[in-house]
C-alpha cells in the first residue's frame, strides 16, 4: 500500500470490500457513541447527548450519514451520469473512519483527566505546571486537525473517483455543497 | 520498431508522406493523415487493444489491472473523450 492508496483507496479497492469496511466501522461506532454519550450531528461534528438514548443517537447519526450520501449522489448524477450510489456511500462511510478513531482518542478517560488538570492549573495557578498533560492535549489537537484533513481528502478523492470530475468549477461546487450540507445537517440534527 | 506519431521538433501530429510495398518495392507518395487509433500514445493503443480483447468488459479490465471499477471506467471515459476530440 502506498501513499496514493492511503489517500485514495477508491482507486484500487473493490466497491464491495470498501462497503463492508464502511459498514463494519458504522456498526462499531454505535456502541462507541453510546459509551461516550455522543452522536454525529453532521459528518464533521460530534455532539454530546443530553439524555442517554440509543435510538436517538442511532437515528441522528444515521441521518448525518444518509443526508450527505443522498445530496452527493444527486450532485454526482448531475455532473456525471454514470455515478453509482455505492461509490458515493463508500465515500461518505470511509471518510468517517478517521473521525471514529479520533472519537475514541478524544473521549478517552485519560485525556479527560489531563484536560481537567490543565484547566485546574489555568484557573488556580497552584502547584507544578502539568507539562505532560499540556503536551498530550496539544498532540491531540494536532491529531484532530490531521484527522479532519485526512477525512476530507478521503471524501474529495472518493467523490472525484466516483464522478470523474476534473474542472475546478466542479471542485468548487463540490466543496460548497459539502459545506452547505454539513451546516444544514447540523442545524436540523442538533 | 515504435511508430513515431508526434513531431520531435514542434510536437504536432505527424502525417504519412510515403508508403512502400514490402514485396515489390513500389513507393506511394502523398499526404495522408494517420488513422485515429495510431494518433493515440502507445499506452493508450495497448489499453484500447486490451479493452477489445476483454470483450469490452470494464469489470474484467479492472480485475486485470488491479484497479477499482470506477477508476477503470474513468480511464475509458477519458479515452473516449480524447478519441472524440481527435475525430473532430
Amino acid at each position: 500500500m502506498n501513499w496514493k492508496t492511503i489517500f485514495n483507496p477508491f482507486e484500487k479497492f473493490d466497491e464491495k470490500t470498501l462497503l463492508t469496511i464502511g459498514i463494519i466501522f458504522f456498526i462499531l461506532l454505535i456502541p462507541l457513541l453510546y459509551i461516550t454519550d455522543s452522536y454525529f450531528s453532521s459528518i464533521y461534528r460530534i455532539e454530546q447527548l443530553e439524555i442517554k438514548n440509543i435510538n436517538d443517537l442511532l437515528v441522528r447519526t444515521a441521518i448525518s450519514f444518509t443526508v450527505p450520501i443522498a445530496v452527493l449522489y444527486i450532485l454526482g448524477k448531475l455532473l456525471y451520469r454514470k455515478t453509482r450510489i455505492i461509490d458515493i456511500a463508500n465515500t461518505v462511510l470511509l471518510s468517517q473512519i478517521p473521525l471514529i478513531v479520533l472519537l475514541l482518542l478524544v473521549k478517552s478517560p485519560e485525556l479527560k483527566k489531563a484536560g481537567e488538570r490543565v484547566s485546574l492549573y489555568q484557573n488556580t495557578h497552584t502547584g507544578v505546571f502539568p507539562i505532560v498533560d499540556f503536551i498530550l492535549m496539544l498532540l491531540v489537537i494536532v491529531l484532530t486537525l490531521l484527522g479532519i484533513i485526512y477525512s476530507f481528502a478521503i471524501l474529495f478523492n472518493g467523490f472525484r473517483t466516483a464522478t470523474n470530475i476534473k474542472k475546478w468549477q466542479h471542485i468548487v461546487l463540490f466543496c460548497s455543497v459539502v459545506f452547505l450540507t454539513t451546516m444544514i445537517c447540523q442545524l436540523f440534527n442538533h | 520498431m515504435k511508430l513515431p506519431i508526434i513531431c520531435p521538433s514542434c510536437d504536432h501530429t505527424l502525417q504519412v508522406s510515403q508508403m512502400k510495398c514490402a514485396d515489390c518495392g513500389t513507393y506511394v507518395n502523398g499526404d495522408y493523415e494517420l488513422p485515429v487509433f495510431l494518433k493515440l500514445s502507445r499506452d493508450e493503443q495497448d489499453f484500447v487493444m486490451n479493452f477489445f480483447l476483454s470483450s469490452g468488459s470494464i469489470k474484467e479490465m479492472a480485475k486485470q489491472a488491479e484497479l477499482s471499477y470506477p477508476t477503470m471506467r474513468n480511464k475509458v471515459d477519458d479515452l473516449i473523450a480524447k478519441i472524440s476530440q481527435l475525430k473532430k
